[in-house]
């Protein structure tokens, strides 16, 4: 074998396992999840059984509600209007339900993102990571949605 | 005051187009009025664009709210602390700053080298003027810090983020600036270089320093800004692998093996082209971040500051990959290495693993961040790519590093023989075992990640106390000198080596900080008052919930007492602060009980005024003041590797003498200026 057939296989090797590596390191359902407006959810329900996803939209003004004395949170996500792929689904909302510490950002009218599950029949988004957004400001709004 | 500093980039527009031509004239019809114009146009460029960044502080301290920039990022009731360093705070500001600091870093080059390496700087001094030229375009037509209202200008400021009125971001973005930007300055030395064919060791030596000076601001930074999360954001870790902080860490991982393998070329006239991509890929890296955090690339999900500056960026990074490595193909031929890699036994083969395991982590990293935005452009789905995917790879990867700064350093250059292996190895190897049997049996620590972690950090400390008995004990027979003189000149004659043995064993601390993570313990409950939760060896009560208010802002205060192991510790305070403005901003107080051991860390997370009710978060967080620790011994290794030697009666020397001087006293301060308010 010449040198440049050794680099070649060599190189391919090294670049074959490194790639399938990478690819199987993105499988894990925890490292990638897909991103969707709250009006895909509502128009497609069907789509994301037994998938987590990552939903974004509006708090709905004055869905808020939560169980006194603990931190189950329940509250509606709305549409994002000028994002919205099914116009059909605006004027609908989302069932969000979290339990946990909820960031300072977290108010009617908010940008959120959740992170979760919708329950088996459709009805309620069960979300296990809650990012909110204050009206965009760069740098600290970027920086607020670090990990809540 | 808004003219001036517009008309003073417009003039540093003119200026620096100027000086780029004048630079290259004055050499290529070999004019020395030329020459030494084009030095003065690198310095008065530093004057316009001082002139248009003072305005802007100006501005902002005068609270002149026709300014949209001034109305957007402060409010009269500001300290005036606050309001000056609002400068940064914003995109449009922070260029202005970009490019002031470029010119501060580009002016203290020139002069250094006003009477040296005559060939390369007018090809540097070019460089850096091309640079200066984009940044000052893309305020000109795209960021303008001093746009004004036309009509109807308000009265008072929307007010900064309260999160960014804090210590830490008023240290933490000069000094990741100043490592950031401190990069462009051996890149316009490699250009140089290659543009003129003067490809011997020369431009190496010329900016050796200016590597380390930007790899030390860069990792005070990083340091600094991982220390802003912790005590500001109240999620109770430093680093999230948020794509801001990203795009600060390429940069420092090709610029430590930047930083490596340069050695090899002083050494061994080897990996010449090598290093030459390194610094071209370092430079493109803090192009590529700056881009990153202000165009919206990266949060396509949120895109916050959607603007054009974006294409500019890729157009000026596009050109910069042209150039560049244009000039590197046509200059290939110089480039041959002197000699060949003898065995895979010697210091210049642990140092090219160095840097491919260096530029992986730095590929990985940015195939992370990166990844969602490619996904969308290629199927329109949006992703995210998860902080598991960067654990995953980078603590194995982060475990070979350390492996290789307790190696690298001890096998010899060209081959080590199986004696030297042996006379250096014996001592760590048996350190580390014991280390092990110690941290399996005697603290039960069986998860290998951290595990492995220690176990390596007590190898390489041990390799590097190791250095240091050797060298002394060396001098106390040689010399015949005390342990305290053979000590102290044994690291004064090789302040590089030295040096870098301390920056290292900073490196090893931090280590340990990060191993700390995989036993960090967590909690969130619901208390009355009176009532109490245990975590660790903690039990917190919650005393009372407060309700005050200073005119700025409410302030609910939860009071709770610690006891730790049984014993009174006193108490801490958690809080929420509503602030006024920007309207209905709420920012958390984090309250925490610090120790080496581990730190006992309070949130609020809400509370409820009715029933008297506060949810309290609550984490312990083993070793974090390790990584903290650490970077100040990075610091002090810093300080004693980039001392100038006092031999060399050079007619710059005092210039060079006075740089590392100043570099070292202004990031102590800045420091000192941190910690004093942080802890007040």
């Amino acid at each position: 074998m010449g040198p440049a057939v050794k680099i070649v296989m060599s190189a391919a090797l090294i670049l074959g396992s490194g790639g399938y590596l990478l690819a199987e390191s993105l499988r894990d359902p925890d490292t990638l999840t897909y991103f969707h407006g709250a009006d895909v959810v509502i128009a497609q329900p069907g789509q994301f059984k037994d998938q987590r996803i990552r939903m974004g939209g509006h708090v709905a003004k004055g869905s808020i509600m939560q169980k006194p004395g603990t931190l189950e949170y329940q509250f509606e996500v709305e549409p994002v209007a000028a994002m919205a792929k099914f116009p059909e689904a605006l004027g609908k909302t989302v069932t969000v339900r979290y339990t946990g510490v909820v960031p300072d950002t977290f108010k009617d009218d908010a940008e959120v993102i959740v992170a979760g599950r919708l329950t088996p029949n459709g009805a309620v988004f069960e979300a296990n990571e809650l990012v909110a957004k204050c009206p965009s400001k760069y740098e600290a709004a970027e920086k607020n949605e670090k990990k809540y | 005051m808004t003219d001036l500093g517009y008309y003073a980039i417009l003039a540093t527009f003119v200026v620096a187009t100027y000086t780029a031509l004048a630079a290259i004239l004055g050499h290529l019809k070999q004019s020395p009025r030329l020459a030494a114009s084009a030095q003065y146009g690198a310095f008065a460029t530093f004057g316009t664009l001082t002139i248009s960044s003072a305005s802007l502080v100006y501005l902002f301290v005068t609270n002149d709210y026709s300014v949209k920039y001034v109305q957007h990022y402060s409010d009269r009731s500001m300290p005036l602390f606050y309001k000056a360093t609002s400068f940064w705070g914003g995109q449009d500001g922070s260029l202005l700053f970009w490019v002031w600091v470029l010119s501060i870093w580009g002016a203290i080059a020139v002069y250094q080298n006003r009477n040296k390496n005559r060939e390369i700087m007018p090809y540097t001094i070019a460089t850096l003027m091309v640079i200066v030229i984009f940044f000052t375009v893309l305020m000109l037509f795209q960021a303008n810090p001093f746009e004004t209202y036309l009509a109807g200008a308000p009265t008072d400021g929307r007010g900064l983020n309260p999160l960014l009125q804090n210590p830490y971001m008023v240290t933490h973005p000069p000094s990741l600036y100043l490592g950031y930007i401190g990069w462009t300055i051996p890149f316009t030395f490699a250009i140089g270089a290659l543009a003129h064919g003067k490809l011997d060791y020369s431009w190496i030596s010329a900016m050796r320093r200016w590597c380390l000076v930007a790899w030390f601001f860069l990792t005070v930074g990083l340091t600094l800004g991982g220390l802003w999360a912790y005590e500001e954001l109240g999620w109770g870790g430093y680093w999230a692998w948020d794509p801001v902080e990203n795009a600060a860490f390429f940069p420092w991982l090709t610029g430590t093996a930047f930083i490596h393998s340069v050695q090899v070329q002083e050494r061994r006239g080897m990996y010449k082209a090598w290093n030459l991509v390194l610094i071209i890929v370092t430079f493109i890296l803090t192009l590529l971040g700056t881009m990153m955090t202000r165009s919206g690339v990266v949060q396509s999900v949120h895109a916050f500051a959607q603007s054009d500056i974006g294409t500019y960026f890729f157009a000026f990074i596009i050109l910069t990959v042209v150039v560049s490595f244009g000039l590197l193909l046509y200059r290939m031929e110089a480039l041959r290495p002197q000699q060949g890699l003898e065995s895979i036994l010697s210091r210049e083969f642990a140092f090219l693993v160095n840097n491919w395991i260096l530029l992986a982590a730095a590929f990985l990293v940015l195939f992370g961040t990166l990844f969602p935005s490619l996904y969308k452009g290629v199927t329109g789905h949006e992703v995210n790519v998860g902080a598991t995917f960067f654990n995953t790879w980078m603590i194995p990867i982060g475990m070979v590093m350390l492996f290789l700064t307790g190696v690298g350093p001890l096998l010899s250059w060209r081959k080590s023989t199986a004696a030297t292996v042996q006379q250096q190895f014996t001592l760590p190897v048996v350190v580390a075992a014991i280390v092990a049997v110690g941290l399996w049996f005697g603290l039960d620590i069986t998860n290998w990640k951290p595990l492995a972690t220690l176990v390596l950090c007590a190898f390489v400390t041990s390799t590097i106390l190791q250095e240091f008995y050797r060298g002394t004990r060396y001098r106390m027979r040689n010399a015949k000198e005390n342990v305290l003189d053979a000590f102290i000149t044994l690291v004064v004659r090789a302040r590089r080596r030295y040096g870098g043995y301390v920056i290292h064993f900073g490196i090893v601390l931090m280590f340990v900080g990060f191993a700390g993570e995989a036993f960090k313990l967590e909690e969130d409950k619901t208390l009355k008052e009176g009532e109490s939760v245990s975590i660790g060896r903690y039990a917190v009560t919650l005393q009372q919930l407060r309700f005050e208010d200073d005119g700025q802002k409410t302030m609910i205060t939860a009071d709770v007492a610690v006891k730790k192991a049984g014993a009174d510790m006193g108490e801490l305070h958690p809080a929420k602060w509503a602030y006024r403005k920007p309207e209905d901003q709420v920012t958390t107080e984090v309250s925490k009980m610090m120790s080496l051991r581990d730190d006992l860390y309070l949130v609020l997370g809400g509370y409820d005024a009715e029933n008297r009710l506060a949810t309290l978060q609550l984490k312990v967080n083993p070793l974090v003041n390790f990584v903290w620790l650490g970077c100040t011994f990075t610091m002090f290794g810093f300080s004693i590797a980039v001392w100038p030697d006092r031999k060399k009666q050079e007619a710059t020397v005092r210039v060079r003498r006075f740089m590392p001087a100043f570099a070292g006293a202004a990031s102590l301060l800045v420091m000192v200026v941190t910690l004093v308010l942080a802890f007040i």
